[in-house]
């Protein structure tokens, strides 16, 4: 049995609805997956139908409830279009993640260029607000869950990526802002910061094998995650009624890398 | 966020001079920023965001510029930083240690001379909090 599934068989998320943007692959994919596993249906959100529409069809292929709408998050009509289709398609909203992220233009401070830290903060900070501000009628109305994706490097700081630390840091304090805010509408908000085998990683590491090893000599549990059984799980729990006390979170999903909170 | 980046671009200019020597101190690069980054408040989501922003920048800056140029990150109680429309200073359930949020010359100014110093030199890419011990955390 993956970890990313119920041991009782069954689903955490029975009859709930999420919507994933950059769910198309990665972790975004990992978390959609885990969540259709625990009897959600997922809709995933992607810029790009060769990948969002086959990564649902995988799904489908699985027996899990899935199906894929086009959204760039750095067009709010496109978010607001996506939110919309989701909660009158499947009839609600339970919760939105946001993951989609573009940063790979941005990197040491003096070669981060104003067009790589725009791009970077658009699909990042930018498009957490733009969500937030769409899906807030529709998670108040379910009492639904707002999941941001930052990462570590946005608590202890990068040398080689400070923009991206940024922009994640920033995402992690728009997470705590809204858990105070919204706590009262009943939606809780909180963030996830993984470190996962994804395609984008398992790239990095082909063009720097010693980027790997780093991280697992970093690693206390000595390997590196799987996005569906490792961090796939987090998302189930923020998610669903287990956490429904939990707010203003970031969960650390790094096989104990990262210690500082 | 976007001014937070051109202030350290700015100061990075200043960093490829090299590390100034024990003689002249370090360069220091200091944010003051209220301790609503650290928790966020209802109504002030925008402030959180860029206060958390600014300190992984500081962060990262500190691990890139190293000896050459120090950062730091001063946070006090928003009360001294807005005019009473602000985020309210909401660290703890209990009143601050010290009894207040401080006055901005004689208590924030100090603090601000002390990580000029050169006895402080080692300290880099840390957050301060200088809000008379309402925040406490971590």
């Amino acid at each position: 049995m993956n970890a990313s599934t119920s041991p009782s068989g069954a689903g955490l998320l029975d009859g709930r609805v999420a919507l994933v943007t950059g769910g198309g692959a990665g972790i975004g994919l990992g978390l959609a997956t885990a969540m259709a596993r625990h009897g959600a249906s997922v809709v995933l959100a992607s810029r790009r139908s060769e990948v969002g529409e086959a990564a649902a069809v995988g799904l489908r292929a699985e027996g899990l409830q899935a199906s894929w709408v086009r959204c760039d998050v750095t067009v709010p009509a496109e978010i607001a279009a996506a939110v919309l289709s989701t909660a009158e398609k499947l009839g609600r909203l339970d919760c939105l993640i946001h993951n989609a992220l573009d940063g790979s233009a941005v990197g040491p401070l003096e070669e981060a260029t104003d067009e790589g830290w725009a791009t970077l903060a658009a699909t990042s900070v930018r498009a957490s607000y733009d969500c937030a501000r769409i899906a807030h009628p529709h998670l108040q109305a379910t009492g639904g869950s707002l999941v941001l994706l930052t990462s570590a490097a946005g608590m202890e700081g990068s040398e080689a990526r400070p923009l991206y630390a940024m922009a994640k840091a920033a995402q992690r304090g728009l997470a705590k802002g809204l858990a105070a805010e919204w706590g009262p509408d009943g939606i809780r908000v909180n963030c996830i910061a993984p470190v996962a085998m994804t395609p984008a990683l398992a790239g990095a590491i082909r063009h720097d094998p010693s980027l790997g090893e780093r991280l697992v000599a970093r690693t206390p549990l000595g390997r590196i995650g799987d996005p569906v059984d490792d961090v796939g799980p987090v998302a189930v729990f923020l998610a669903g009624d287990l956490s429904r006390h939990v707010t203003g979170q970031t969960v650390v999903v790094d096989g104990g890398g990262f210690r500082g909170l | 966020m976007v001014e937070a980046i051109g202030v350290a671009r700015a100061v990075g200019n200043l960093v490829d001079l090299g590390d100034p020597g024990p003689e002249s101190g370090p360069r220091r690069l200091v944010w003051i920023l209220p301790t609503t980054a650290l928790g966020g408040s209802a109504g002030f989501v925008g402030v959180s965001a860029a206060g958390e922003g600014i300190r992984a920048l500081a962060k990262g800056a500190a691990r890139q510029w190293g000896s050459s140029c120090t950062t730091a990150v001063l946070a006090v109680s928003p009360t001294l930083l807005f005019d009473g429309s602000g985020p309210p200073d909401e660290g703890s359930l209990s009143p601050p240690a010290l009894g207040g949020p401080g006055d901005v010359t004689t208590d924030v100014a100090s603090l601000v001379d002390l990580l000029a110093d050169p006895r402080s030199r080692f300290a880099t890419g840390g957050t301060l909090v200088a809000d008379g011990g309402s925040w406490m955390a971590p």
